[in-house]
C-alpha cells in the first residue's frame, strides 16, 4: 500500500466516523454502535492504563460511550472522534479515580526502593517475569497522566505528534513524560538490581 | 522518534500483554441498550418539560378557530355581535387573542432554546 492510499484510507475513516456522527446527530442512535465496535479496545486500553484494576474496566467503558453518547450534540467535526473520545475516556477514569479518593502520587512520593524491595531476589533464570512484576508495580505508581501517554506510544505506537494532538499536550510535555517515566522505570530496575547494563 | 531501548522493548511489552484480554462479548450490545434508555429519556424529558407550554398553545389555536368557525357561520355565541365587530375594527376579543397566542408562542420558543441549551 502506498503512502497516497494510506491517507486515503484513514480519510475514509474519518469520512465513516463523521457520517455516523450525523447521523446520530440526527436522532438515529443506532448509528452510535458501529462507532462503539470501532473503539471498544481503544477505550478500554485507555482505562486498563489509567485504572490498573480490570474488575472495573467494563463499568467505565460504557460509561465513556454513554457520555460520549450524551455529549455527539456538542461534536462539531474539528477534531477526529478518536480524539474526542480519548478525552471523554480520560475524564471518565479521572473522576472514578476522584471518587475513590485516590490522591495522585507525586513524583518524589514514589519510593522506588519499597518497589524494587518487594520483589524476590533477582534471579537470572527467572529475570524476564520479575521484570515484568516490578514494572507492573513501578507502573502503577506513576501519575495518572503518564498511563495513558504510555498506553498510546507504547500499544498505540503514536508517534508524539500525534500523542500531542490527542492529549493536548504540547509536544515537549509528551516527549518529557515519556522520558521521565522511561527514566523512573530505568531508575527502578537498578534499584532491584534487575538491569545493570542500562540502555 | 529517538532509537528504542530496553526499557522501550520492556514497556511495549507490558502495555501489549496488559491488552491482550479481549474485550467481553456483546459489550456494543449493551452499550447500545443504555444509549437508547438515555435517548428515549431525553426526548421523554423533552416533551414534559414543554407539556404546559404545548398545551397552552393547542388551547389558544383550539379558542382561535372555534371563534373563526363561528364567524364562518354566522354564529352569534350570544355576545350580541360583539364577537363579529371586534374581528371587524380588530379591537378587543380579536386583539386579545392575538396578543395570548403570541404571548404563548413566544414562551414555547423560548422554553423549546432552554431546552436545547440544557441538552447541549
Amino acid at each position: 500500500m502506498t503512502s497516497g492510499e494510506l491517507v486515503l484510507d484513514s480519510r475514509d475513516m474519518l469520512d465513516e466516523d463523521f457520517e455516523l456522527i450525523r447521523r446520530v446527530q440526527s436522532g438515529d442512535p443506532d448509528s452510535f454502535e458501529p462507532l462503539v465496535e470501532k473503539y471498544q479496545s481503544f477505550v478500554f486500553g485507555i482505562i486498563r492504563s489509567v485504572i490498573h484494576e480490570t474488575s472495573d474496566d467494563e463499568d467505565l467503558a460504557q460509561e465513556a460511550f454513554i457520555q460520549a453518547f450524551r455529549g455527539m450534540s456538542k461534536f462539531r467535526f474539528n477534531a477526529k472522534f478518536k480524539t474526542w473520545l480519548y478525552r471523554v475516556t480520560v475524564n471518565v477514569c479521572l473522576n472514578h479515580l476522584r471518587n475513590l479518593k485516590r490522591t495522585k502520587l507525586q513524583d518524589d512520593e514514589i519510593d522506588f526502593k519499597a518497589i524494587a524491595d518487594k520483589s524476590p531476589t533477582p534471579d537470572r533464570t527467572h529475570e524476564k517475569s520479575e521484570m515484568a512484576n516490578v514494572l507492573g508495580r513501578i507502573i502503577k505508581t506513576l501519575p495518572v497522566k503518564y498511563g495513558s501517554i504510555l498506553h498510546l506510544h507504547y500499544y498505540e505506537d503514536m508517534p508524539y505528534e500525534e500523542i500531542s494532538e490527542m492529549t493536548g499536550m504540547p509536544l515537549g510535555t509528551v516527549k518529557s513524560h515519556l522520558h521521565r517515566a522511561k527514566e523512573k522505570v530505568r531508575h527502578a530496575f537498578s534499584d532491584a538490581g534487575l538491569m545493570t547494563g542500562g540502555k | 522518534m529517538a532509537k528504542k531501548d530496553k526499557i522501550d522493548e520492556l514497556l511495549a511489552g507490558y502495555y501489549k500483554e496488559k491488552n491482550k484480554r479481549p474485550v467481553s462479548d456483546g459489550f456494543a450490545r449493551r452499550v447500545m441498550i443504555r444509549a437508547r434508555e438515555e435517548s428515549v429519556t431525553a426526548n421523554g424529558d423533552l416533551l414534559r418539560d414543554n407539556l404546559w407550554i404545548i398545551l397552552m398553545v393547542s388551547i389558544l389555536l383550539l379558542l382561535v378557530a372555534v371563534v373563526l368557525v363561528a364567524k364562518h357561520f354566522s354564529i352569534d355565541l350570544g355576545m350580541n355581535g360583539k364577537l363579529y365587530s371586534s374581528f371587524d375594527n380588530h379591537s378587543s376579543t380579536w386583539f386579545q387573542i392575538m396578543a395570548m397566542i403570541t404571548a404563548g408562542a413566544f414562551l414555547y420558543f423560548s422554553q423549546l432554546m432552554r431546552a436545547r441549551v440544557q441538552i447541549d
